[in-house]
């Protein structure tokens, strides 16, 4: 189950280079429409809320043309949310039996579902250096512009090595935890080397970067930022 | 272009001084190819090169090292600006997300003007023929397209020199040759300095201007490729060549060819020639009825298709492994062999069809397998959990409750060469030690079947022949399983071979009758000396040796 879940995980957050509406959107709009839906998600208190938050994931899949990223995104994170579920009722001082209590576990459960589904989904969509010039145009530092590119690199290479040793060391009988040595190790030494490479490629050497990246199209933004603006309003009425 | 002057290094945590005194200089244009066996401080002086001393590696350096018009001891930050470097493993070199990212990652760093860092990404991209890369993720690259993004990453920064550590170790027989190709119309046609370390001088030899052997931090030999002599070979410490090999094993029928130069050996090879006539080999399949216990590992209409890509890796396998088979995967990059191999030990689940693996699923039971399959991964670090070298195969065999773990720890370090480095931390290994430690760890259950991916990858000729002798003595109780773009390990080991392009199995079948068809040429695999040699020599051989080996008992006779 975990090396399914972590599978599943890796594919979600592997970055895609397909054309949509979510990726191209301008990263400006992206980002705003991000906040606001995190804002309102946090807001939502009842299951009504949440199932309207649910909504925005949904959409945005329908809007990459693609509900198989829906579907993997749900895959990603059906373990971790059914646990959440499960602990929250189970640990209620309600009792599970009261139906207060399963009420209050699927709404926080849906809340944070349609939070991770939206993340990921955008996540998979968003070319990290368009994102990183947007930050560098905010004045932020250079180290930490660059970092967020690497994220996006690095995680699928760190994924895809945690299930080649996860594998490994089951055959051998090893317990799960285990894993995170090797894969602590051989991520050390990637992440080794690829600071070498920024170094020879002339990373951090003038303050100054020139990107080629288009920040994106404001047009899919506002279609993006309408969106959470809509789901916003819709909660705020009801 | 590039001036070394008495160059001295020993790293802080050493005592002992890695180089010593290295002197040399190379011409603009010149392409020039650093050889020596490992620990001779090849990558030592590379990372100098790249101005990566004193900032990532610590330690005491001394003497003047010139790249371009840059003071590199001096000011080692702004060598990139006149030099490129390409290291082995092209997965960690890519640092962004898509090619056009990349390839202008290098300009952008410059703070160059955009309509510049375009003309620049173009013109790499139209130099390393990647041109259709362009609009690509780089998470949907093969690793040879990997190198070739890299290399125009680094040829948009327009640099003067190019130095190279073991850019081939990860490429097919066919993309290393383009590699090089190109690299050298590079040096002809812009004049760009090229610096290559590499480990198979054959892959090199034919393309280099210069010679320069290190051994134990020192130069021991420099020089042009055609004044190094076949004898000479042999007496320096540097990978060894099969064809020197064989030359040496049939000096009797190849007079004064310790004299001739390395540059005339595959000449000297043609002089070996004889008539046609019957060698004494046959296709071996031996037909026997089939049991279905003997299945070992059975595949059934198997598709697999990676995230994120359009197209699947792994198209409609239908295979059989049967109980007393070894049997090699061969295919170019990104043909799937490793793919097939991770569905095997259950890292990847296939999109459609059945795999079993002893009767089970792997993906669904991995734990019924344990103890039976053992598994040794590309990069070996992957499998290591203990500080030394003893205790990582002691954990192992006590896991997997091997009678006397202690005793058959020791046995296991003994059959792998590893005794002398019976206390040493794992992480100090060499990668080639590393490997062996990783099938160490593989064998010591005795398991049933060892599955492996490329398990030749960085190690020179001497190394691969002792690893390959190594297994050919666990091949006595284990099946092996072996995904390789290297054909050495798969026509010692094998008794049979699958063929892969582009995801599906074009021929399986016995190894010395796949090996002699011309599916091999096909797929860009490089075919084995004794093969090469033997088409040469015998008209119309339909089968005939596999290994220099039997091919010396072929001339013998």
């Amino acid at each position: 189950m975990i090396l399914w879940t972590i599978d599943k995980i890796k594919t979600v957050l592997t970055f895609s280079k397909e054309k949509n509406v979510v990726s191209n959107a301008h990263i400006v709009f992206k980002v705003i429409s991000t906040i606001i839906f995190f804002a309102i998600a946090i807001t939502a208190s009842d299951l009504t809320d949440a199932l309207i938050l649910l909504s925005y994931p949904i959409i945005l899949a329908g809007l990459t043309r693609k509900f198989r990223v829906l579907f993997e995104s749900l895959q990603a994170i059906i373990l971790p949310v059914s646990l959440l579920f499960l602990l929250t009722w189970l640990l209620s001082p309600e009792g599970p039996l009261s139906m207060y209590t399963v009420i209050r576990a699927a709404t926080i459960s849906l809340r944070i579902s349609a939070l991770a589904l939206t993340l990921l989904i955008i996540f998979s969509f968003t070319n990290p250096v368009s994102l990183s010039a947007f930050l560098e145009k905010c004045r932020l530092p250079l180290a930490l512009t660059q970092s967020i590119i690497l994220t996006w690199r690095l995680i699928p290479l760190v994924l895809k090595d945690f299930l080649e040793a996860l594998a490994s060391l089951k055959l051998k009988k090893y317990p799960t935890w285990k894993t995170l040595i090797p894969l602590t190790v051989v991520s050390l030494e990637k992440a080794f080397r690829i600071s070498e490479t920024l170094y020879i490629k002339g990373f951090g050497w003038s303050k100054k970067r020139t990107y080629i990246t288009h920040l994106g199209d404001v047009k899919d933004g506002i279609i993006m930022l309408g969106l959470v603006m809509l789901i916003s309003l819709t909660l705020f009425i009801l | 272009m590039i001036r070394v002057e008495n160059l001295w290094f020993r790293y802080s945590e050493d005592r002992k001084w890695i180089l010593r005194g290295v002197s040399f200089r190379v011409d603009k244009g010149e392409f020039v190819v650093i050889v020596g066996p490992n620990g001779s401080g090849k990558s030592t002086l590379i990372r100098i090169l790249a101005g990566l001393v004193p900032k990532f590696y610590h330690g005491e350096v001394k003497g003047n090292v010139i790249v371009g018009n840059i003071n590199v001891l001096r000011k080692p930050e702004e060598v990139f600006k006149v030099a490129g470097f390409l290291f082995e493993d092209p997965e960690v070199q890519l640092v962004t997300t898509t090619v056009r990212d990349e390839v202008s990652f290098g300009p952008s760093n410059l703070g160059l003007d955009k309509d510049e860092i375009e003309k620049r990404v173009r013109w790499a991209l139209e130099v390393v023929r990647g041109e259709i890369l362009e609009e690509r993720s780089n998470f949907e690259l093969s690793l040879g397209e990997m190198q070739k993004v890299v290399l125009a990453s680094i040829l948009s920064l327009k640099p003067k020199v190019l130095v190279l550590d073991e850019p081939s170790v990860f490429l097919e027989a066919r993309t290393v040759s383009e590699l090089y190709t190109m690299l050298k119309d590079l040096a002809v046609n812009e004049h760009v300095t090229v610096l290559a370390v590499e480990h198979d001088l054959d892959k090199v030899m034919k393309y280099a201007d210069k010679l320069i052997v290190l051994d134990e931090g020192k130069i021991i030999w420099k020089g042009k490729p055609k004044d190094l002599t076949v004898g000479m070979m042999q007496t320096l410490p540097m990978p060894q060549l099969e064809l020197v090999d064989l030359v040496k094993r049939l000096r009797n029928t190849s007079e004064n060819a310790l004299n001739e130069s390395i540059v005339k050996l595959h000449e000297i090879a043609g002089r070996i020639s004889l008539k046609a006539r019957n060698l004494g080999f046959s296709n071996e399949k031996k037909i026997r009825d089939e049991n279905p216990s003997d299945t070992i590992v059975e595949m059934k209409d198997v598709w697999f298709r990676y995230p994120r890509t359009p197209t699947y890796t792994i198209r409609n396998i239908n295979l059989k492994i049967n109980l007393g088979d070894s049997v090699g995967i061969l295919g170019p990059n990104g043909s799937g062999k490793s793919t097939l191999i991770k569905m095997m030990v259950g890292i990847l689940k296939p999109t459609r069809g059945l795999i079993r693996v002893f009767g089970v699923e792997p993906f669904k039971s991995r734990s019924r397998i344990a103890g039976k399959v053992s598994y040794v991964p590309q990069n070996p670090a992957l499998t290591f959990t203990s500080p030394t070298v003893f205790s990582e195969v002691y954990n192992v065999a006590r896991r997997l409750n091997v009678p006397n773990a202690s005793e058959s720890a020791e046995k296991v370090l003994k059959t792998m060469d590893l005794v002398k480095y019976r206390d040493c931390k794992v992480l100090k290994l060499s990668y080639g030690l590393r490997r062996r430690l990783s099938i160490a760890t593989a064998v010591v259950s005795k398991p049933k079947l060892l599955i492996l991916d490329e398990p030749t990858t960085y190690l020179d000729y001497r190394s691969k022949r002792k690893l390959i002798k190594t297994l050919e003595r666990i091949k006595r109780n284990t099946i092996l399983i072996i995904a390789s773009q290297d054909l050495d390990p798969v026509v010692k080991l094998c008794n049979k071979v699958a063929l892969l392009a582009n995801g599906s199995i074009v021929a399986y079948g016995e190894t010395r009758k796949l090996v002699y068809s011309e599916n091999i040429k096909d797929l860009g695999i490089e075919e084995p000396l004794a093969v090469k040699l033997s088409k040469k020599c015998f008209k119309n051989i339909k089968y005939g040796p596999l290994t220099i080996e039997e091919f010396e008992k072929v001339m013998a006779k």
